[in-house]
């Protein structure tokens, strides 16, 4: 019970609680561990509970209509995760996957109306993390908006190389295997936008993605100036 | 002394130059060169540098060396 209320400390929601009301609401909290792969609930699912990390990471991806998963962002303890449905009466915009074992705390849809009712803190904290939610989406989007493709895509590789990269004879070696895929969530595009742009930069040698799983970019500078950094 | 700096130079990559001597900052801006921002500066010899930019690899590691040598002095 203790530890409970430790754990909903860091817990945004529940910022500038007393310790008395703190108790309450890890009283009113269920603990509900979960293994890596497992998802937490499925997109569209209705919103019965709203959950908090505890500990564990947790990966929010959103299959859009034509069926490309997208993931949203990476969860960590402290983080709420599908409240925001609960209180709009939605069904559930995204998937959770643990991307560890962890353990998540969960209050029912009527236990958080009734904290709500009982500690108006917990409303006006609300109102301040969906805030900073949407401040981040915002940012994604502009990036997204103003930067073509080729740019988003330049650009993640040189991070990646800059930060990971190695030297070798025949440029810099990304030493991880990275996927079409991975590089597609990391740049709001698809799969085929990906491909067919690392297609076109290896015919015109500036990487070579086709040789092994270790991407090598062959002519950096030519990826900096794509980027537009140049 | 130059000479051998010069000859360093080409072996070096561009950052580990701007790291060791960040006072070589100025030549490259002075080329116009967007190496002291550049994610892959860690990776790049002043030579392949100055071949992308297309400039004259002897200028640019005479400057260099200058900029070192003024700093050496100094100290």
């Amino acid at each position: 019970m203790h530890r409970r209320a430790e754990l909903i400390r860091p817990v945004g929601l529940f910022d500038g609680l007393d310790e008395q009301a703190l108790h309450a609401v890890a009283d009113a909290a269920r603990e509900q561990p979960v293994s890596k792969g497992e998802k937490l609930f499925e997109q569209g699912d209705e919103a019965t509970h709203g959950y908090a990390v505890g500990w564990g990471q947790i990966r929010l991806d959103q299959v859009t209509p034509d069926g490309q998963n997208v993931v949203l962002r990476h969860m960590g303890p402290g983080d709420m995760i599908g409240v925001v449905a609960v209180l709009r009466r939605i069904p559930f915009p995204a998937t959770p996957v643990a991307l560890e074992d962890g353990m998540v705390l969960s209050w029912s849809a009527g236990r958080l109306s009734d904290l709500m009712e009982r500690y108006p803190a917990i409303a006006q904290n609300a109102i301040r993390v969906v805030g900073g939610r949407v401040e981040e989406l915002q940012r994604r989007l502009q990036e997204v908006a103003t930067q073509r493709v080729e740019q988003r895509i330049a650009s993640a590789l040189l991070r990646l190389a800059n930060q990971a990269g190695r030297r070798t004879e025949d440029g810099i070696e990304i030493p991880f295997a990275l996927s079409r895929q991975d590089l597609a969530e990391m740049t709001a595009t698809t799969l085929h936008t990906v491909s067919r742009t690392l297609s076109a930069w290896d015919q015109e040698g500036i990487v070579d993605s086709r040789r092994s799983s270790h991407l090598v970019i062959r002519r950096p500078h030519r990826l900096v100036e794509i980027s537009g950094q140049a | 002394m130059t000479t051998n700096f010069s000859a360093d130079f080409a072996r070096m990559t561009v950052g580990d130059l701007l790291r060791r001597w960040p006072q070589t900052v100025r030549v490259f801006l002075d080329y116009k060169m967007n190496c002291p921002a550049c994610p892959i500066a860690p990776f790049m010899t002043v030579e392949e540098a100055a071949g992308e930019y297309g400039i004259d690899a002897a200028l640019l590691k005479r400057d260099i060396a200058r900029a070192v040598a003024g700093a050496e002095c100094v100290q």
